[in-house]
């Protein structure tokens, strides 16, 4: 069987200038492809070649096993259709003759459009939400409309392979989805779509394979889980990246630390007072960022433990439903002296933890971070008023509240910058 | 508007113009009714020998113009698209002007074609960067290939001794030599525009992008060379007979477009009928009331004004 799609050692690019450089790619029929790569990687260039914009200059590119340059223009139009990135049309065409013009490739030159184009044309503005403006004028469209428009030109296409230059620059994030999987859903039978992207995670959520350009060439190729790699995320991106999960699909999901942030940080110690998960994000972010945390006493079954220890964090521990014993409040007494900062996040404090802030009488207050998000200023206390008054006593000698992960980096560079513990 | 009763319109405004032609010719210096058509005497003469091919050379002359202008303003994507001043007109009549220098006037139609030809794709090769052209440099380009040929008209004008007030009145645009002789010529000029209205699709295509011409099964260059072709070679065969006529191939697109709409299907049957009409009311007004002045005077009197009305009108150039 012949491939949908054969990219075989293609060069591509501007006069003397090749940003393409040997790219090999296999698109199968069913394949959702998003291409993945920093500006200048040759992403658009790439579509570009494919959508016959742009000359191969060595290589080749097989559609159905007939070379590109060969293919009749009317053939080519109905095996590939194209979204371009933005697209200015000076006439007030109606928005139904816009997607009609889709049908092209299939009416004949001395025939009017048939019933069978005014069916795929209908369906295309139905499937795309634009049924309402079909009598309206384009230039009238905002530019997520007018986006939503090109691409119900191409589904009404009905082209094998759909290719889609980062096709949701302008569209709102609700019809973001809904056309994305529109797309997917598209992708049956006998079709393929290859999109550049310029959202991570949203290519990663929806595509079955990713293409990683870097500097004209293929860096990675396959499923979401080979491609999001750190490091390849690192070489490509130049970013430091934290790859969780997409709770829901599975699939890798990309935050990204400010890489800027990181070299003056990487020395410093932080011990983390957390629990109950109230540390777990903060956790993530101060690790990425390159601080050295420590986690002060958690239970083995609390979900900060679990991901302090994903991350492989130092972290003092109990077994579950115990109290912190004495050795362990010595040990965590002992990190708190030696730190250079200690967070306290928002954990519900009884009996059984309280040990926890009382190590903290060991450090200068002033070292003291209160990390509380959105729950306003006061931690849940089930000792009795004992865990507030000792905070407060800590917040009077100096100890600083933090209400976003943001404010936390911020604060701690601050430290970093003056050299010592002077705020 | 439904396309039937675009239709239906279009076919009104053709039986409104065949009126028109008619009734033009019973107006002039002169006064002729139409009753004296088939008299035989000098009403008869003046009507059918003198006012009748004019008036039809007029209407075709008109209409031709305003389709390549229609065309043009399809190709180079650009609503200011104008034979006239894109330089087309004048690189006809640096053909024409050539042959009236030597003498040879039976060569003049096919040199003002092949004058146009050159001057458009020169135009169309300069102005465009990466296949796109921005307007101002679309007009500037088209300035500076009109002076050019210009320079090159005066030189044969120049040279050419005893034909020289012949180039000079021949390039003021006008339609008082023609006679019978010159509608085969003209009509000429229906084969490019059936070309163009069968390409009206790919026409419509063109307009909306250059990225996608492709992947809507049209070969861009082919068919924008073949289009160009046709609308340079329109604009060549009425400049061998009227000299340069402008602006109407700029005003009639879009006086059209505001019924019709920008689809080419409709709107090129549309602008070859509005352009009939306006450059035989402008011929009519010209012959009777304004002593003969040179039709081009006239169209260049109203679309000069409209030209700056639609640049003025224009947010970025």
């Amino acid at each position: 069987m012949t491939a949908l799609l054969k990219v075989k050692d293609l060069v591509a690019g501007y006069q003397s200038h090749d940003v393409l450089k040997k790219i090999q790619l296999l698109v199968d029929e069913q394949m959702f492809i998003g291409i993945l790569g920093p500006n200048g990687s040759g992403k658009s260039t790439f579509l570009q070649v494919l959508a016959r914009s742009l000359k191969v200059k060595f290589g080749s590119v097989l559609i159905n096993g007939m070379d590109l340059n060969d293919l009749p223009f009317r053939e080519f139009g109905r095996a590939v259709g194209y979204v371009p990135q933005e697209n200015s049309i000076p006439f007030s065409y109606s928005v139904y003759d816009i997607v009609m013009m889709g049908r092209n490739p299939h009416i004949p030159r001395f025939r009017a459009p048939g019933v069978e184009d005014e069916k795929a044309v209908a369906n295309a503005l139905k499937q795309t939400g634009v049924m309402e403006f079909a009598d309206r004028s384009i230039t009238s469209l905002s530019g997520g409309e007018r986006q939503r428009v090109l691409i119900a030109r191409a589904l009404a296409q009905d082209a094998e392979l759909l290719l889609l230059d980062e096709p949701f620059a302008h569209i709102d994030l609700h019809h973001q989805y809904e056309l994305i999987s529109l797309i997917r859903e598209s992708v049956r039978g006998k079709k393929a779509a290859i999109g550049v992207f310029h959202d991570i995670n949203l290519a990663a959520a929806y595509c079955d394979h990713l293409l990683l350009l870097y500097e004209g060439g293929v860096r990675a190729f396959g499923s979401p889980h080979d491609v999001l790699t750190k490091e390849n995320l690192e070489d490509v991106f130049k970013i430091k990246p934290f790859l969780g999960e997409n709770p829901v699909t599975g699939v890798p999901f990309v935050f990204v630390m400010d890489e800027e942030r990181v070299p003056r940080a990487s020395d410093q110690v932080i011990v983390l007072i957390s629990g109950a998960g109230s540390g777990a994000c903060l956790m993530k972010a101060l690790n990425n960022t390159g601080y050295r945390v420590r986690c002060g006493v958690l239970s083995e079954q609390d979900s900060d433990y679990q991901v302090a220890m994903s991350l492989g964090l130092e972290v003092i521990s109990e077994p579950p439903f115990s109290r912190i014993s004495l050795e362990h409040e010595e040990e965590l007494i002992d990190l708190v002296s030696k730190a250079d900062r200690a967070i306290v996040t928002a954990v519900p404090i009884g009996w059984g933890n309280y040990p926890n802030i009382r190590a903290l009488e060991r450090i200068h207050a002033e070292k003291v971070i209160l990390y509380l998000p959105e729950s306003g200023n006061h931690i849940m206390d089930y000792t009795g008023g004992a865990a507030t008054t000792l905070l407060n006593h800590l917040t009077e000698q100096g100890a600083v509240r933090a209400h976003s992960i943001g404010e936390v980096v911020s604060l701690l560079e601050m430290v970093s910058d003056s050299g010592s513990c002077v705020l | 508007m439904k396309i039937r009763n675009q239709y239906l319109l279009l076919i009104i405004s053709f039986g409104l113009l065949a009126l028109a032609v008619l009734g033009s010719v019973t107006i002039g210096p002169v006064p002729v009714s139409l009753s004296q058509f088939t008299g035989g005497g000098t009403g008869s003469q003046i009507i059918f020998d003198i006012r009748l091919p004019r008036a039809i050379a007029a209407a075709f002359a008109g209409a031709g113009l305003a389709a390549a202008g229609t065309a043009l303003q399809a190709l180079f994507r650009n609503d200011l698209a104008d034979p006239y001043i894109l330089g087309t007109s004048s690189g006809g009549a640096v053909g024409a002007s050539l042959m009236m220098a030597l003498g040879l006037m039976a060569l003049i139609p096919a040199a003002a074609f092949v004058g146009a030809i050159t001057a458009v794709f020169l135009v169309y090769l300069l102005a465009s960067r990466d296949g796109r052209i921005s307007t101002s440099v679309l007009l500037l380009t088209g300035i500076a290939v009109s002076t050019f040929f210009s320079a090159v008209v005066s030189v044969f004008m120049v040279f050419a001794g005893t034909n020289m007030h012949q180039i000079v009145f021949w390039l003021m645009g006008g339609l008082w030599n023609t006679s019978w002789n010159d509608i085969p010529l003209l009509s000429l000029i229906f084969v490019p525009v059936i070309l163009l209205i069968l390409y009206s699709r790919d026409l419509n295509i063109i307009t909306c992008g250059d990225s996608e011409t492709q992947t809507l099964g049209i070969d861009p260059h082919r068919t924008k060379l073949l289009l160009l072709g046709a609308a340079a070679g329109i604009t060549g065969i009425i400049v061998s007979v009227t000299g340069s006529i402008g602006f109407i191939g700029l005003v009639s697109p879009h006086l059209t477009r505001l019924i019709t709409g920008p689809n080419h299907a409709i709107l090129i049957p549309g602008s070859l009928c509005c352009g009939a009409f306006l450059l035989l009311i402008a011929d009519t007004i010209s012959r009777t009331w304004l002593g003969e002045l040179p039709v081009g005077v006239v169209t260049a009197f109203f679309g000069a004004p409209f030209f700056l009305f639609l640049i003025r009108r224009r947010e970025e150039l």
